[in-house]
């Protein structure tokens, strides 16, 4: 990192284009984040195909905007509803909806908007000195290490946060699946296209996202209960904590952040496990671990800055390895090939103009967040009004509009409306959808690394134990699948 | 008390009939890859990688069936409704699109949309119809320069 790269960053970040491009990110990310029921995983695989129409650069910024501006919203319905607004924000609802209760719903959406403007800074600012170093570690790495990480990335995504790690490892491998349709890139030999002209380039991505995010939230959100009424107001001046309780929120906003830095670093865990995790965090260093659940600020100051964190530093795996961090960074990675750009360690040098304008339009869009949460959180406040017919109808034919756009034949939208049915299907016999898009972004890389591997081998299979970084992603691959099986095997010893 | 009965009996028939479809679908993507060919290990074929992949899902499909067994049901079970419906309403849109324009598209998408929400009313239909349709112009047409009709009959 050094003062041009910042300083390119910042041409492209402060272009017209990227301005207005990260506030509709951001601003879209804010009020999906804030209405339950929609995701930022929905969001921005709507948002995939217009983003086809732009340039690269802009259209990351764009999605990443969502994705983070996501993060800021969902504490607004957990604090005001007990409805977490996404699932990362789950756990501010056991002190945020306690405080709302209690008349303070203003301070405790001000905290979340700092703890989450702080969480983000600080993994903004590791990702800085860190993606280019990592990028450089990484330039040693041959399609052998390729394999292996990859393999160790998709075996922790399915099994560490799904709470179903055989069904997870199940679902990486449908993915997987469905990588391999289309044209072989080596033989040219068409695999499971069905004689569909259609699937010669494959199962679109944004398609399959689509339909398992989209249209399977929908459904889901039709077939379930209706949203509750009884919304207050919430005042700007109501907002301002005390300087005492602004004092206090310091310590846990920097074990929130540092938490979540390293949650997001992790390749397959996202903003949900890191907010549960810095939770946990500030109970354990509590004096007074009565004062959780009935309204306690460290409750949301610290996975509110965990989840922000955790999400900013997500981009670090996949802007210097090409790993995803989880599953809306695999979606932003098929989002990069999708563009042309192959990501990798060679990604923060061949395309500085990208990754550092990436990263300082970070900068931009957090500031333009605290902006929208605090002085105009009553709009936010007030799209959670919206009946839910009109939203649902809405979705789905933005859905449909974008499907089409993307090849401009109905093809896509079928292939959306079968992948929305399957994902809905799955989602309720509690098999996780996520795993699988990440199989399909990473499997036909994955299956070049590893035909690669064996044709430098010449077949011998020792290559990938030989190879020291190599053979330690295997092990932890084989460690992540000991510990996934483990309480299946107890469970037959003893049954109960 | 009956509905939470019938939908917990559902719900374990589904929940093995969902693993069986993987082990289908598995051992399918196995056998066809064989047609792909192998090639050698020093230059694997386009098979190869296909081939461990379906033998990977039949395996574990054969594990999630043998642990589904000690399930927890969720009670809510599925509701055909919505499932059915929603894709459904894609369907037909892709299917009246190219054939009668933008608009008609649209009002029968939120037509058959409409049908899959128990609790919309016409005039919710109606407005949501006459909203998407402007907005589907505005932004697909002119925003988005899609070559498509407005209305074609």
């Amino acid at each position: 990192m050094d003062f041009q790269d910042i300083y390119l960053g910042l041409q492209v970040a402060f272009s017209w284009q990227a301005l207005i491009f990260c506030f509709v990110g951001v601003a879209v990310g804010t009020a999906i984040g804030v209405l339950p029921g929609i995701g930022p995983l929905a969001a921005i695989s709507m948002a995939l195909p217009i983003t086809f129409h732009l340039d690269p650069t802009i259209s990351l910024i764009m999605l990443a905007g969502i994705f983070y501006g996501a993060q800021y919203g969902g504490s607004t319905a957990s604090i005001l509803l007990n409805l977490p607004g996404t699932a990362s924000s789950a756990v501010i609802c056991l002190d945020g909806y306690p405080m709302s209760k209690q008349g303070r719903a203003g301070v405790a959406l001000f905290i979340a908007a700092i703890a989450s403007f702080f969480g983000s800074s600080f993994a903004i600012l590791l990702m800085m000195v860190f993606t280019p170093l990592l990028a450089t570690f990484a330039l040693s790495f041959t399609s052998v290490e390729y394999f292996s990480v990859m393999l160790l990335a998709l075996i922790i995504a399915s099994t560490v946060s799904t709470g179903a790690p055989l069904k997870g490892l199940l679902m990486v491998i449908v993915g997987l699946i469905l990588g391999v349709v289309g044209t072989d890139v080596s033989s040219g030999t068409f695999r499971y296209t069905f004689g569909l002209l259609e699937l010669a380039d494959g199962v679109s991505m944004a398609a399959v996202a689509m339909g398992l995010f989209g249209v399977s939230e929908v459904i889901g959100s039709l077939s379930g209960a209706t949203r509750p009424s009884g919304l207050g107001k919430v005042s700007m001046r109501s907002m301002y904590p005390t300087r005492a309780e602004m004092r206090s929120l310091a310590k846990p906003i920097l074990r929130g952040s540092i938490v979540g830095s390293l949650v997001g670093i992790l390749p397959g865990t996202g903003p949900s496990v890191a907010s549960f995790m810095a939770y946990s965090t500030e109970q354990r260093v509590a004096r007074d671990r009565s004062r959780f659940g009935k309204g306690a600020i460290e409750g949301i100051a610290g996975p509110e800055a965990a989840n922000n964190a955790s999400v900013q530093a997500a981009f670090i795996p996949t802007l210097s390895l090409g790993i995803p961090g989880d599953v809306v960074m695999a979606v932003m990675l098929g989002a990069m090939i999708i563009h042309g750009i192959s990501p990798g360690p060679e990604l923060v040098n061949s395309h500085p103009d990208l990754f550092w304008g990436l990263v300082m339009s970070f900068w931009v869009g957090n500031i333009m967040l605290i902006v929208l949460n605090v002085p105009l959180i009553g709009v936010w406040v007030k799209i959670l009004s919206i009946p839910y017919h009109y939203l649902s109808i809405a979705i789905l034919f933005f859905i449909c509009i974008g499907a089409y756009s993307m090849t401009g034949s109905p093809f896509a939208i079928y292939l959306t409306a079968i992948f929305g049915l399957v994902g809905y299907v799955l989602n309720t016999f509690g098999y996780p959808p996520a795993p699988l898009i990440l199989g399909l972004v990473l499997g036909p890389m994955m299956e070049e690394n590893f035909r690669r591997s064996l044709m430098v081998s010449r077949g011998d299979f020792a290559i990938f134990l030989s190879r020291p970084v190599s053979a330690l992603f295997l092990l932890l691959s084989l460690v992540m699948i000991w510990l996934a099986i483990r309480p299946y095997l107890a469970q037959r010893v003893r049954p109960d | 008390m009956d509905e939470a009965k019938k939908n917990t009996s559902e719900w374990y028939a589904w929940s093995v009939a969902v693993p069986l479809i993987f082990i289908g679908m598995g051992l399918y993507v196995a056998l066809v890859a064989l047609d792909f060919g192998l090639g050698k290990l020093a230059r694997p074929g386009p098979g190869v990688y296909p081939l461990a992949l379906g033998i990977m899902l039949a395996l574990l499909a054969l594990a999630c069936l043998i642990a589904s067994r000690r399930e927890q049901p969720d009670v809510r079970g599925m509701s055909l409704r919505p499932a059915l419906l929603v894709p459904a309403a894609l369907v037909v849109f892709g299917l009246c699109l190219e054939r009668f324009g933008l608009i008609p598209a649209t009002v029968i998408f939120t037509f058959v949309a409409g049908l899959a929400d128990r609790e919309a009313r016409s005039m919710t239909v109606l407005i949501t119809a006459a909203f998407l349709s402007l907005t589907g112009v505005l932004v697909f047409i002119y925003g988005l320069g899609v070559p498509v009709h407005i209305a074609e009959f």
